[in-house]
């Protein structure tokens, strides 16, 4: 392993412009800095009593029709009462993965949406796991009260009851989304096989609810219960047009373009973005945008890239490495093909540090948010980066760090060597992290890169005494 | 886009499918090209018509005393009621006619409606019990999917018969 460290002292490239990007193909008005996003409005408060009113309500609604009783009662009525309980918290989830997965703006902007994505992600196994129990107790509790066999009873429901193949439909696409979303199938298919089948989730809730109006008996003899039920799946229905839609129309209004393409190191690029209607935007350097260029054959996959610089209204720059079956075609894009730009996403800013010294820690291609952050970083926090890369020449914008470390007055740290090296000896072990983090206790940590380095630096941080709350993460825009 | 194609292939297949599962065979749906599902809802109509009255036929518990006088025949005999029977699904309570210790016909005045899925079964079990009673008696073959009603219909019309 070489380290190179190099002082704030030893480079001469500074200046307060120092690292700032120059993006080919940039108009000739004045350069500016876009605005901030705005702060989030909802509180971690509101959220708790959202959800937990609607559990309340719910489960309310459940009690006053008798469920407690017939869940203790014993005999095929508690297995009755497991499968209503089962089908309405399958109802709730289904619904909070969806609200989840559609990102409005007022959880994301709280959240982040790497962390959406992961309450998304617990959210739709508990929904499928709860619609599966609530089939088969169902089934069985009908099959009890009627005398018949399980598959009997099976067979008269869907031969006799409205919305119950519906309701089996349902469960099926349910139980086929969770399966493609299981690691070891997810890493068989491709990203997009694997989105598309999950797109099907919206087909199974819409023929879900039906036998929920229909049968389900906490809502066919009370009128409170079906207002209540319609009344949450409209509102989820308001938030995914409001979201979802409401994004891919300012993605299609905003009229951006692939301004230039340029190579920094080896197997990594950048793409340079740029429109008239780039000014009106709000970022912060470390969020990310999903790409999507409007190329033939790629237009229809999303990818998402960190801004690798503070936006301007010279252009976004975001720094893409050459994985996967589809990047290396992204760099292949000729300047001046429309891209959509859905976001920005993301908290990975240096608010989180409220004005604290920082330490920034980047693995490979992960330098990209990080890079921005520093860029938005004040000389106060005197940002320590360490960035780790196989060899010299796989770091790219190397320059532009060194200078910007320069300017506020940091410190630049490149430990090179291949992986396996760094799993026999490590260099996030807290006392080599101590020894060239001075004052780690009080500072704040931005780490971006694979999960085995940021599972090492998080440990290494930890035990050198930085609290788990000053450590941030970025998942999700690589 | 032949990537693209077979990417989306699966989806569109597992969704397709399901939609047109649900059109064919989902009674809902199915209910406008079919007439199958008419009956059934009048079946379940005149459940709760004749629920929502059965209070006034089912207040006395005791079957009434027959005018045993010899003119009397199936068609003139008064109908007598047997007792309200709780099996685990609701009450059961059967009416019949009985001449000279001969059935003439039985049917049920109170059955079990306290949730769909039991007005549904009652829906149609009780008109075949109905039948069924009024030719074999207690002896009735019952309806299977309808087991607990069954046994209440037994039960109310084997003490109806009983008290005579």
């Amino acid at each position: 392993m070489s380290m190179t460290r190099v002082h704030a002292d030893q480079v001469f490239t500074g200046g307060a412009r120092a690292g700032q990007v120059r993006t080919p193909g940039a108009t000739r008005s004045a350069v500016v800095r876009l605005a901030r996003p705005k702060q989030a409005r909802a509180k971690g408060s509101d959220v708790l009593a959202v959800c937990i009113f609607v559990t309340a309500v719910t489960i309310g609604l459940w009690l006053q029709h008798g469920g407690f009783s017939a869940l203790i009662g014993g005999g095929s009525g508690t297995v009755r009462a497991i499968g209503q309980l089962s089908g309405l918290a399958a109802a709730l989830g289904a619904l909070g993965a969806i609200i989840l997965t559609a990102r409005p703006v007022f959880l994301e902007r709280r959240y982040g949406l790497d962390q959406l994505l992961a309450a998304h992600r617990w959210f739709g196994i508990s929904t499928v796991l709860l619609v599966v129990v609530h089939a088969v107790a169902a089934t069985a509790a009908w099959a009890a009260m009627s005398g018949m066999t399980f598959v009997g009873a099976l067979g008269d429901m869907l031969a006799n009851e409205s919305w119950m193949v519906a309701a089996l439909a349902s469960t099926v696409i349910f139980v086929t989304i969770g399966l493609s979303s299981w690691r070891r199938i997810k890493n068989a298919i491709s990203y997009e096989t694997w989105y598309f089948l999950h797109l099907t989730a919206y087909l199974a809730v819409l023929l879900g609810f039906g036998h929920q109006l229909t049968l389900g008996s906490d809502f066919t003899r009370d009128r409170v219960a079906m207002w209540w039920w319609t009344g949450l799946a409209v509102a989820t229905l308001a938030v995914v047009m409001w979201s979802r839609v409401g994004v891919v129309a300012t993605s299609l209004r905003r009229r951006l373009y692939v301004s230039a393409v340029s190579r920094e190191a080896q197997g990594v690029g950048s793409l340079h973005i740029n429109g008239p209607s780039l000014r009106r935007m709000r970022v912060a350097g470390g969020q990310f945008f999903i790409v999507r260029p409007l190329a033939k054959g790629l237009w229809w996959q999303a990818h998402p890239f960190s801004v690798s610089a503070a936006p301007t209204t010279g252009g976004l720059r975001f720094t893409i490495k050459e994985l996967g079956d589809d990047t290396p075609n992204l760099l292949k894009v000729k300047p001046g093909t429309r891209v959509l730009l859905e976001g920005p996403y993301g908290v990975f800013t240096v608010e989180k540090a409220a004005g604290s010294r920082v330490v920034l820690v980047a693995g490979g291609v992960g330098i990209a948010p990080i890079r921005a952050i520093l860029e938005d970083c004040h000389p106060s926090q005197r940002p320590i980066v360490i960035v780790r890369v196989r060899n010299e020449r796989d770091l790219p914008h190397r320059t532009e760090l060194e200078g910007l470390v320069k300017s506020r007055d940091g410190e630049l740290i490149v430990l090179t060597g291949p992986r396996e090296w760094f799993a026999a000896r490590d260099p996030f072990s807290p006392d080599g992290l101590a020894a060239i983090i001075p004052g780690i206790e009080g500072r704040h940590a931005f780490i971006c890169g694979p999960a085995s380095l940021e599972s090492a630096v998080i440990k290494g941080l930890r035990k050198a005494g930085m609290p788990t709350s000053n450590i941030h993460l970025e998942r999700f825009g690589v | 886009m032949g990537n693209f194609a077979r990417r989306a292939a699966p989806a569109l297949a597992l969704g397709g499918l399901a939609v047109v599962i649900v059109g064919v065979l989902d009674p809902a749906l199915a209910a406008n090209d079919a007439g199958n599902a008419a009956p059934a809802t009048t079946a379940a109509s005149d459940v709760s018509t004749a629920s929502a009255g059965q209070a006034s036929t089912s207040d006395s518990g005791q079957p009434q005393g027959t005018d045993a006088s010899p003119a009397t025949t199936c068609e003139t005999a008064e109908a007598v009621t047997g007792p309200v029977v709780t099996t685990r699904w609701g009450p059961v309570q059967v009416a019949a006619t009985v001449v000279d210790g001969q059935l003439c016909e039985a049917h049920a005045v109170v059955w079990p409606t306290e949730d769909r899925q039991s007005m549904q079964i009652s829906a149609y079990a009780v008109p075949q019990l109905d039948a069924q009673a009024s030719v074999q008696g207690v002896l009735l073959d019952g309806v299977s999917g309808a087991t607990y009603t069954t046994e209440g219909y037994r039960d109310s019309l084997q003490q109806l018969l009983d008290s005579l």
